[in-house]
């Protein structure tokens, strides 16, 4: 059998191999609308990057050759373009020319989708970088580089479409591609004004692509509403450059849970790894080890560390500098690329037995690490014939779904009974008849100036802060039928309860039952004249059962921990 | 010994600079309680290295010994770790913008190694481009209206209509105004430059354009034209223009949020100017070239007049050349001919402006408004209310106070660039020649009016004058960081070092981009559908009569002032304030009439041909609400609700009778029935009719209408003011 005959039949099985388990894995965005033809917004399931999205000329062949079946979200076509760039760059690694080379091309590719799963967003920005550095290797070392300029030309701008609002992570990528194999072509980037005009042309689509990428489709929440937990510290998070949605989108804590495994893992890989290079090997996989290991630190960094530290740490900071880089998880391209340069330095390892070991135990820790990378808790109500459902998962609000669905099950069946208790006015307690208590108790008599004159009763510890042991007992006079309680906190909107569990039952020290766990108190949920839900300002402490309790006591454990006291001016029940 | 020498001064620049010290955050106990301690270590570290510099050379420390880039950098580094960045009012809005900054270090790092100079060679452009199409994100194609942006535009439009006969009367505010607040505020120099676009389009299409334009064009390309004059590298040029775009907080404060358009392209200009100067009086034998250059950039910089103030230790610089300037014939031709070009627009100003008096009019002498509840209430507490202590402005008047001008100083350290208040000094001392002699002197003339003259005289807002330094700063600081950053190759300290200083080249321009998208604690406003819709009402309800704001309006309106109004609604206006002239609550009805109650309310209206009355506070809104036989709401806004008066016939004639009165914004036009009139229209001395006499027409104390006789029945005639220069030959103001 001839070489290339078995290069060939080795690329066909490769290529079997790399998108087998993609048969097995959920995407984990969800594309809106029309993905054939020009932008849609497009959610990430996990951690709730919103953005617009473009499918590139050739995915859309692809899928059209193809369809129904794979979908702009299964950026299969996207694998097979990187793994060609991919095997294109190991040819050129100084072993042995084999049909094997191919086969060792899957290495990287598998380890990237272990590492983000199947997300566009990565995949899109990775797929056309080492074919486009190759394409920049021949511009750069060809006597009459005309046509290459012309393919260059072709590929930026299919990169462009394929990276959106990520073109100039994707030209980085390039960048540092073509610097770091340089010393593997025949003539070294001696040209250096054929080089700046290489950065121009990589830049300019670039940057027209981030300029003009627009604005998604953003439900209207009222001024002080969020849809992602707020966090307690001090400085606003905005991207200095760039458009901003009116408020954030991105849930850094999901995002953290989610690649916190990922980044550790690959951070412990890569640092072996550079141990490993450091022992004579050549540049080009010290280069790429040192680049893997900084990737996989920066990302460890952002993932494992407080947000205090983490949101000075690189990959924020960097979020910070780019346009739109707040709102797609530029940790999850740190954390593709970084898996995939690691996957190259073992494909160029002169021990192939270390390369296959290493890649095989980096792929079991990496998918055991994060299970919904693969398979994301929303991805299940995906398929949902309920268009208010689906329209409320193509927008931010999926994150309130994603968090409220956890403790209360049935939300997502219960939607609109949400939406109409949302609206019901609570009844104050002690026109029912009930009494309150607080424990610890010191309680402060508070004057109003209302027009009657009224006097409020303000609950209060009065200790200056919250420790976690506070209960408000209220006390009704019979059994009574409630579905959710509120705590309104008057005139002194920062003593909000930090943790809210609430217990239902009867009076007489028996057992209770949780009626509603909130460890950390995030706002009530509501919901847009549009029917988009959001969570309101915190101080608004509506608390709603997943169903209608039947209690003689309430009572209101404040677990949280805050340097403001926890204060309760009126207690209502909705009924 | 250049350690401590170098360490000295900079701790005495940041001890003078910085107040308390915290470490890292604003909380627990300051490490450095007050700047004096910091000043006290400085001075002890001088004198350590001037005692270690006499055992050594037996001389003391040269200049070059002060300036070790390495110890200078320790100045960013300590603003990095500190509370520093976290101060309100800065430029770099912490904490999170220490991130960023160690990713423009590690950058900068990597830049060093080789391609740095073609790096920073671009960045100016692509920082350019990067600041325009921010704030095209942020206006969302809506118009910058903030504060004086809105008289800005007004001021355009009128230039437009009636350049060059400047100074004029205006009938579109307050029954007449005198239209001459061209000169003080500038905008002749806006008006200049841009004429081309302001003839061609109309103003409000192209209004933030002009400002993008002056930002972000005409500035980056000032200084690089400056550096290259000055004989500085492009690569210096570069820096510089960089640098120019992210030299501050206030610098957009001013040119977003204040609106000062006139100042802030005179600052963008005066470092040309300054370079110009230089160059032409060294010059032997100035080209044409350089004498047209000269001559056209020093008149639009002195056309914002606090600019001559600003570049006056310019003359003493000269005095060296005097002799060599006064005999070369080309250098006089050039002075003559910018004599020629400014001293008539000066002269007319000191004239119309009333320049003499504005400058002594932080004395004592004039009486505040009250707020009409109270007068209307016959508040018995107005008998024994104090004599207003002077004019009130921006800033408080009063004598010569250090601890005050130390307190200004540390305000607007804290909005500056922290590169350019830690490297201003070394910067300045590694120029040469009379090009360091020139800027020390401007630099410290500009800081000293911006610290101690502004509570001298409060009324020319001196503050500005450290925006110019810190603008005119950055030609010595890109000629130093080229030389700085060539040091890299020494060695890893100079690479770090260096590499701590780029970062903040290259981190600038993205603060300074979210300033420009309203990100930073200083917000600038565009016009919103408010502006629209009750430009729509009052065009709609006026019929024939006049607009009257009551109450004090300063930047109720989308952030900015009153002034275009008229002109888009076509509606004369009366209001307290339709352009930035008070500092304290005025409102439009005078005493005499609020003192009378509803009559004389009533009165003064019908004296101003109001047919709508605009309230935006409560007790006018109240106050018109309650009186419905006399007011009808006719518009409810956001903030202003605009009530027509429906028992009152609108005129413009107070006695005799006249019809067809028609406006223009220097004019008003009318065909007399009656040989004497008298016009609901404010008399000013200067007024002149085509066909009748003109006379004050006392109504009050505080008012005179125009009163004229003698007047042809039935023939058109219109009223307007003398020439510009009949008003300065007469002087008759």
């Amino acid at each position: 059998m001839s070489n290339r005959f078995r290069t060939i039949i080795i690329c066909v099985l490769s290529v079997v191999v790399l998108l087998l388990p993609s048969r097995f894995m959920e995407s984990v965005v969800l594309a809106c609308g029309n993905t054939t033809s020009g932008w849609f917004p497009m959610l990430n399931l996990n951690h709730n990057a919103f953005y617009m999205w473009r499918v590139d000329h050739l995915s859309r062949f692809f899928i059209a050759l193809f369809a129904p079946e794979y979908s702009a979200e299964k950026p299969l076509f996207r694998f097979i373009i990187l793994f060609f760039g991919t095997g294109l760059i190991v040819r050129s690694f100084p072993i042995k020319q084999e049909p094997r080379l191919w086969a060792l091309s899957i290495i990287p590719v598998l380890l990237a989708l272990a590492s983000v799963g199947l997300n566009p967003l990565v995949l899109g920005t990775l797929a056309w970088a080492p074919i486009t550095a190759v394409i920049c290797r021949q511009v750069l070392r060809s006597e009459n580089p005309g046509w290459w300029w012309l393919l260059l030309g072709l590929v930026v701008l299919e990169s462009c479409m394929s990276a959106n609002q990520a073109s100039l992570v994707w030209v980085a990528m390039v960048i540092f591609l073509v610097i770091t194999t340089k010393s593997l072509s025949e003539r070294s980037i001696s040209q250096p004004r054929r080089f700046k005009t290489l950065i121009t042309a990589l830049l300019v689509p670039a940057l027209y692509t981030v300029i003009t990428a627009p604005m998604p489709p953003l439900p209207d929440i009222p001024r002080g509403g969020h849809v992602i937990a707020e966090r307690d510290f001090e400085g606003s998070v905005t991207p200095l450059i760039g458009p901003a949605y009116p408020f954030e989108v991105l849930d850094r804590d999901d995002l953290t849970k989610l690649y916190k495994p990922v980044a550790h893992n690959l951070l412990l890989f890569s640092l072996f790894s550079l141990f490993i290079a450091h022992r004579g090997a050549a540049p080009l996989t010290r280069r790429m080890v040192i680049a893997a290991t900084a990737l996989s630190a920066a990302s460890f960094i952002d993932t494992n560390l407080p947000d205090s530290w983490a949101l000075i740490g690189p990959i924020a900071s960097v979020s910070r500098l780019l346009p739109w880089g707040t709102y797609y998880a530029l940790t999850a391209i740190s954390l593709g690329f970084a898996a995939w340069l690691l996957g190259m330095v073992w494909v160029a390892a002169p021990r192939k037995w270390m390369a296959y070991g290493m890649a095989a135990l980096a792929l079991y820790s990496i998918s055991s690490a994060a299970p919904t990378l693969y398979r994301p808790f929303l991805q299940q109500y995906v398929a949902t014939k309920d268009m208010d459902l689906r329209r409320i998962l193509c927008s931010p609000s999926a994150a309130v779904i994603r968090h409220f669905a956890v403790s209360h099950p049935n939300l997502v069946r219960d939607l609109s009974e949400m939406k109409t208790l949302g609206r019901k006015r609570g009844v104050d307690v002690t026109t029912l008849g009930a009494t309150i208590s607080l424990s610890p108790e010191l309680v402060s008599k508070d004057f109003t100036e209302t027009k009657p004159a009224e006097t409020y009763w303000r609950w209060s510890t009065r200790r200056g802060k919250q420790l976690g042991d506070e209960v408000l007992t209220i006390r009704f006079p019979s059994p009574t039928t409630i579905r959710g309680v509120e705590f309104d906190p008057g005139n002194y909107s920062t003593d909000f309860p930090r943790g809210l569990t609430v217990r239902g039952g009867d009076c007489d020290g028996g057992p209770t039952r949780i009626l509603s766990e909130n460890p950390s108190w995030q706002g009530s949920l509501s919901f847009t004249p549009r029917a988009y839900p959001y969570l309101s300002p915190r101080s608004q402490v509506r608390v709603f059962f997943s169903q209608t309790e039947t209690v003689s006591c309430l009572f209101a454990h404040q677990t949280g921990q805050a340097t403001f006291d926890w204060s309760v001016s009126r207690v209502r029940v909705i009924q | 010994m250049r350690i401590f020498a170098s360490l000295g001064l900079l701790l005495i620049i940041m001890g003078l600079s910085g107040g308390a010290w915290y470490l890292w955050e604003r909380w627990g106990d300051a490490i450095v309680p007050a700047g004096r301690y910091l000043g006290q270590i400085g001075v002890a570290c001088i004198l350590i290295a001037c005692l270690i510099s006499y055992a050594r050379r037996r001389t003391l420390p040269s200049v070059r010994d002060f300036l070790d880039e390495r110890i200078w950098t320790l100045g960013l580094v300590a603003i990095w770790a500190s509370d520093w960045l976290c101060r309100s009012w800065g430029l770099f809005q912490g904490p999170m913008i220490r991130g960023e900054i160690l990713v423009g270090m590690g950058l900068s790092y990597l830049l060093l190694k080789g391609s740095w100079r073609s790096f920073f060679l671009y960045w100016p452009a692509l920082v350019a481009i990067a600041l325009i199409w921010s704030f095209h994100l942020a206006s969302a194609g809506s118009l910058l209206y903030s504060d004086d942006h809105a008289m800005f535009i007004f001021r355009l439009h009128l230039l437009k209509d009636n350049f060059p006969s400047i100074p004029f009367w205006s009938p579109l505010w307050n029954a007449g105004f005198d239209a001459r607040d061209f000169f003080a505020t500038g905008s002749l120099n806006v008006f200049a430059l841009m004429a081309p676009l302001i003839y061609l389009f109309p103003i409000e299409s192209i209004y933030n354009l002009i400002i993008a334009m002056i930002l972000w064009i005409v500035l980056p390309s000032s200084i690089f034209m400056s550096a290259r004059i000055l004989k500085f590298s492009p690569l210096s040029g570069s820096i510089a223009a960089t640098l120019s775009m992210c030299s501050g907080l206030f610098w957009y404060r001013w040119a977003l949020k204040y609106g000062t358009v006139g100042f802030i392209l005179s600052s963008a200009l005066l470092p040309l100017c300054v370079a110009l100067f230089l160059s032409w009086i060294s010059a032997a034998r100035p080209s044409k070239k350089l004498c047209g250059a000269f001559i056209i950039i020093a008149t639009l910089s002195v056309l914002w007049s606090p600019a001559g103030i600003a570049m006056a230790p310019l003359g003493f610089i000269a005095l060296p050349r005097l002799k060599a300037i006064l005999t070369s014939r080309r250098h006089m031709i050039c002075i003559a001919l910018l004599a020629a070009l400014n001293l008539p627009w000066m002269t007319m100003m000191w004239r119309v402006s009333n320049v003499g008096k504005f400058l002594e009019a932080d004395k004592p002498g004039e009486i505040v408004t009250h707020e009409p509840s109270q007068i209307m209430r016959n508040d018995t507490s107005l008998n024994n209310a104090p004599m207003q202590n002077g004019q009130v402005f921006r800033h408080r008047s009063g004598s010569l106070n250090l601890k005050k001008s130390l307190n200004y100083w540390h305000n607007n350290a804290s909005a500056l660039n922290p590169i350019i208040l830690v490297f201003a000094l070394p910067a300045l001392c590694s120029l040469v020649g009379t090009i360091r002699v020139a800027f020390i002197f401007v630099v410290a003339w500009l800081i000293a009016l911006g610290t101690l003259g502004v509570t001298l005289k409060p009324q020319l807002e001196l503050d500005r004058m450290l925006i110019i330094a810190s603008t005119l700063l950055t030609l010595p600081l890109g000629s130093y960081f080229v030389e700085f950053l060539s040091k890299a190759s020494q060695g890893t300290t100079w690479r770090l070092s260096a590499s701590v200083a780029a970062s903040f080249i290259i981190i600038g321009p993205f603060s300074a981009s979210s300033v420009i998208l309203g990100r930073s604690d200083d917000k600038f406003t565009f016009q919103t559908t408010e502006t629209v819709r009750l430009r729509q009402a009052l065009e709609r309800n006026a019929h024939g009569g006049r607009a009257l704001f009551t109450g004090c309006v300063l930047h109720e309106l989308d952030g900015g002032h009153l002034g275009p109004l008229p002109i888009w609604t076509g509606v004369p206006m009366v209001a307290s304030s339709y352009a930035h002239n008070i500092w304290r609550y005025e409102q439009p009805i005078p005493p005499s009439f609020l003192t009378r109650g509803d009559s004389g309310i009533d009165e003064f209206f019908n004296l101003m041909n109001a047919s709508l009355v605009v309230a935006h506070e409560p007790f006018w809104i109240d106050y018109f609400r309650t009186r419905s036989e006399g007011y009808i709401k006719v518009y409810e806004g956001d903030k202003f609700w605009v009530f027509s008066r429906p028992g009152y016939t609108p005129s413009y004639v107070l006695s005799g009778v006249a019809d067809d009165v028609t406006f223009t914004s220097r004019s008003v036009s009318l065909s007399p029935k009656t040989s004497s009139l008298v016009l609901k229209f404010k008399y000013f001395p200067f007024l002149t009719s085509s066909g009748c006499r003109v006379s004050p027409h006392k109504v009050s104390d505080e008012l005179q209408l125009i009163e004229l006789s003698e007047c042809p029945i039935g023939q058109r005639i219109s009223i307007r003011s003398v020439s510009p220069l009949d008003r300065l030959r007469g002087g008759v103001n």
